[in-house]
């Protein structure tokens, strides 16, 4: 490419009237796009040929886990892996053993939750800046379904003396801490500390006998409070 | 150094031969018309969504009018309506003038338009009616489809035959533009529409799950490339330079930036998908090609700018180029932040936030909008051979218009930012401190509200332009065929110097479009192909099943409605997000999703985790009144779900035209479907009277049930996590 000396040297078509300069480019964008091209090399190297950069889910299994340490398949999978990789049809079905039957358990892929058991040590709270507080959390998640005032609606009726999960105190706070999938019930363990369950399970505790209006007929099993 | 040989000075020699003929001005009028008018009425219906957002009662309790199905309808009717037709307006007027020879068809040129305005009232009608395939700027069916890209071929073929009739013999910067951008939007349009029809308004696409998002954002991603930049820097080197009176600052800089940009736009797709289980080396690829793009993107920029030189007392006084230059500025500011926001650090900050909405809109206000008023503020008095009407009124339009842009797009930055925050923050205790996600959305409606103020000012500056522009027009005389002469093409002579080495491809229009489709195929095809025929690249999971035919039938009125205007479907890989919502997306659990629903927008929460999360009756509540079971939701109401029965007679041709794009239904499972879909509808309908809801079994709230409490299930979080 010639090298031009001057500035606005104008060349000598036109279209439409429009004539254009010989100036060159911009010498600092022409490095901008030089520097750019190497931070895509760069990038690339980093992440995919040396491995020294992590893949996403190596970032995330750092992020969630404190003990983490590298496995050798931590390694994210650098370009090179995917040039003689062998080739199938593009519309291939990786599934052909899905039979007509396995198009009916849909229900039943509802995860499966880990047993833990009850913990009986739980004292009910009864301070009532304790119960405040779990009123608070009550009528910010839980009425949806269980009422404004314990009556149920989607959920069971939490003001008589059946209960699904058990009746005792450290019942509650099992079912809040680990919910009831299969029916419903989240567990408010990811969202909720552990004294926020405890405080919203006391409140819960107040509910009992309370017996509002339009309170939804019990659900199972009597629970006798004596013991 | 001299540039003699090929271009002979204009009346110099051959005086004697000049042709006469006539430039059709009655075609640039209709699509500036068509423009302006889709322009108010794009912008009107973007205004509703807007303030759909904080009054929901504003959805107006219809589902035609819901923002689900409205959002599709404004972003359809501002790219292809508003835009599109100012393309075609400022096509059609600078091509024949820097060819010197009219548009070569006048009826190819009115079937084009007619055509265009036909498919705009068709998305107008089919997108309120549901009748969508959800991919975004694709939304439309398979007819309509067809439709473009018929017009798009009548489109090229007048377009080349007037490139053909020329008596220029190169080819000006600004029609590389035009060629880079049919030929490129003629292979994205056709390559992502591959879809298998079900009967005339439904079909499913052909790629499924991670595959169809590569290749949805392929296109998504050069639409705005070659739909909303290319075209309109192909209009500004021509009607800046000619506002300007100016020589447009440098020949070479065109040439590398135009190369550059058309070869490294479209790798960029990608970046749309960060965080998502799209393989890393595809999301590392759309890293680098959105960093490498600053530099082309910014050579439109430069050469706008610069050919201001000696000019800026002109910029002073002159509307015409005062929007030019908010526009060519918010184009530089646009295309340097996109690659900033393809930095995955960044990118986990702003995607799925307001954000994204604040960048499209400098982008699609700034640049788009202010260059299609520059050209009108300039092409309509010229037309009519007068003067503008009110130059007052036009500085009115300025500054409403870039105080209108200010005041949408800084709460918008402020609300996305505010938002991503509110979503990562922990307590110390390691909870997330808003777990409710609707508090983080009610944090930011006093944003909405600023940005429905900074939308209304720009749609009022709208109005104010298209007054003046009537009344420009009335004080004028419109020239419909505007004589011209030139002389006509001769044998080249053989050249005493060498010849600047780009001028070579300029007179060979065939071979210059032959050249730019191979520049553009090349990043599709080393991207997609990998993801196609490399099974490693999507790992499979032996527990992903297909969808029962309820849940095919509860997906499609998912997609009907538009969910995935507000809700993603990608519980991307960080601690805040799986906390919030579950086990982070795998892109085994989408092969069956013909189109894939990720989304690209959260404004209600994410929705891949929630099968199960809630009981069906809590779904039923929540779609016949969001705020019953979500105090304060922003949600509309959907309560002709209820009401409707579910139309699931077709339910066996869903069936096939799923196992033609590859889910493997057994054969004769058609024959079943029905039975199968009622009797899963019957179960439900118990279970929701169980949970005291009472609802026949044939509505299609309990399909959309179906759907909701399958999404996310088919992989246990015991198994996967570590």
């Amino acid at each position: 490419m010639p090298k031009k000396k001057q500035m606005d040297e104008l060349f000598d078509h036109d279209f439409d009237g429009i004539q254009e300069y010989d100036n060159d480019m911009p010498r600092w964008w022409v490095n901008l796009f030089y520097i750019t091209i190497v931070f895509a090399f760069v990038y690339l190297l980093w992440y995919h040929v040396t491995g020294f950069g992590d893949s996403s889910t190596v970032k995330y299994k750092k992020q969630v886990d404190a003990a983490y340490t590298r496995l050798p398949e931590d390694q994210g999978p650098s370009l090179m892996d995917y040039v003689f990789k062998p080739a199938h049809t593009v519309w291939h079905n990786p599934y052909p053993e899905v039979t007509q039957a396995s198009l009916f358990s849909g229900q039943s892929l509802v995860a499966e939750v880990e047993q833990e058991p009850v913990d009986t040590t739980v004292v009910m709270l009864t301070a009532n800046a304790e119960i405040a507080a779990g009123k608070g959390i009550y009528d910010q998640y839980c009425f949806s379904c269980h009422g404004r005032v314990g009556e149920g609606g989607i959920g069971p009726n939490l003001t008589d003396e059946y209960w699904i999960n058990g009746g005792r105190f450290a019942d509650v706070v099992h079912t809040i801490k680990k919910g009831v999938p299969i029916n419903g019930m989240i567990a408010w363990e990811r969202s909720l500390s552990p004294e926020q369950i405890i405080q919203v399970a006391s409140y819960v505790e107040t509910l009992r006998g309370t017996d509002p209006p339009n309170g939804k007929a019990p659900q199972g099993d009597l629970y006798a409070a004596a013991d | 150094m001299s540039h003699s040989g090929d271009s002979i000075p204009q009346g110099a020699l051959n005086t004697a031969k000049l042709e006469t003929f006539y430039y059709d001005n009655q075609i640039v009028k209709m699509f500036a018309i068509a423009s302006s008018v889709f322009g108010v009425v794009g912008m009107l219906v973007g205004l509703l969504a807007a303030l759909q957002l904080f009054i929901p009662e504003l959805n107006l309790g219809t589902a035609y009018t819901t923002f689900g199905r409205i959002r599709p309808l404004h972003t359809n009717a501002v790219i292809f309506a508003f835009v599109g037709n100012a393309i075609f307006m400022g096509i059609y007027h600078s091509l024949p003038r820097l060819l010197k020879t009219p548009m070569a068809s006048r009826l190819l040129s009115r079937l084009h338009f007619w055509g265009w305005q036909l498919i705009i009232v068709s998305a107008a009608v089919t997108l309120p009616l549901g009748i969508t395939t959800s991919k975004e700027y694709a939304e439309l069916e398979w007819p309509i489809d067809i439709a473009i890209a018929v017009v798009w071929v009548i489109f090229g073929i007048n377009m080349l035959w007037t490139i053909l009739n020329r008596r220029e013999r190169h080819l000006y910067v600004a029609i590389w533009f035009y060629i880079a951008t049919w030929v490129t939007v003629a292979m994205l349009h056709i390559v992502n529409s591959f879809e298998i029809p079900v009967d005339f308004i439904k079909s499913y696409s052909l790629y499924a799950g991670v595959q169809d998002a590569l290749v949805q954002w392929w296109y998504g991603h050069n639409a705005v490339a070659f739909f909303l930049t290319t075209p309109y820097l192909g209009l500004m080197y021509y009607y800046l330079p000619k506002a300007a009176n100016r020589p447009v600052y440098s020949y070479r800089l065109s040439i590398i930036h135009f190369w550059a940009l058309i070869f490294i736009y479209i790798w960029a797709g990608p970046h749309h998908l960060l965080y998502s289980s799209l393989p890393d080396w595809a999301q590392s690829l759309g890293t680098v090609f959105s960093i490498m793009l600053i530099a082309p993107s910014w050579g439109g920029m430069l050469n706008g700018l610069l050919t201001l030189r000696g000019a800026w007392d002109k910029v002073r006084e002159d509307p015409v180029l005062k929007f030019m230059v908010v526009a060519v500025t918010a184009y530089g500011m646009a295309t340097l932040e996109g690659p900033m926001l393809s930095l995955k650090s960044v990118n986990a900050l702003s995607h799925f936030t307001d954000w994204t909405i604040a960048h499209v809109h400098v982008g699609a206000l700034g640049w788009n909008g202010f260059l299609t008023f520059g050209i009108l503020y300039w092409l309509i008095p010229n037309m009519w051979k007068t003067k503008l009407w009110s130059r007052p009124l036009a500085n009115f339009h300025f500054w409403i218009g870039t105080l209108g842009i200010l005041i949408y797009v800084i709460p918008m930055y402020v609300a996305g930012i505010t938002q991503s925050l509110m979503w990562k923050q922990f307590t110390a205790d390691g909870f997330l401190q808003y777990p409710n996600f609707l508090e983080t959305v009610l944090q930011i409606v006093p944003m909405y509200v600023t940005r429905a103020v900074g939308g209304g000012m720009f749609f009022i500056g709208m109005f104010v332009m298209a007054f003046n522009l009537i009344m420009t027009a009335k004080q004028g005389s419109f020239v419909a065929n505007e004589e011209a002469q030139a002389a006509p093409l001769t044998p080249e002579k053989p050249h005493a110097e060498k010849e600047y080495y780009h001028r070579w491809i300029e007179k060979r229009p065939m071979r210059f479009l032959l050249l730019s489709f191979i520049a553009v195929v090349i990043g599709g095809l080393l991207e997609m192909v990998p993801m196609f025929v490399i099974q490693s690249n999507v790992p499979s999971i032996s527990t992903v099943k297909p969808y029962t035919p309820l849940e095919v039938a509860g997906r499609d009125i998912y997609i009907r409605e538009g969910c995935v205007s507000c809700h993603s479907q990608l519980v991307r890989p960080f601690r805040s997000e799986t906390e919030r919502y579950g086990e982070y997306s795998k892109s085994g659990e989408f092969v069956y999703d013909h189109p894939f629903l990720w989304g690209s927008k959260r404004t209600g929460p994410d929705l891949h985790r929630v099968g199960g999360k809630y009981p069906d009756a809590w779904h039923y509540n929540h779609m016949l009144e969001p705020t019953s079971m979500s105090p304060g939701s922003l949600m509309p109401p959907f309560p002709w779900l209820i009401t409707d029965e579910l139309q699931y007679m077709n339910i066996g041709d869903k069936i096939v035209a799923l196992r033609r794009v590859g889910v493997p239904y057994p054969e004769g499972f058609e024959d079943e479907a029905e039975t199968v879909l009622e009797t899963q509808a019957w179960e439900i309908a118990q279970n929701l009277e169980n949970q005291g809801v009472e609802v026949a079994a044939d509505r299609e709230i309990i399909a959309l049930i179906a759907y909701l409490q399958r999404l996310g299930t088919d992989i246990k979080p015991a198994t996967v996590q570590p």
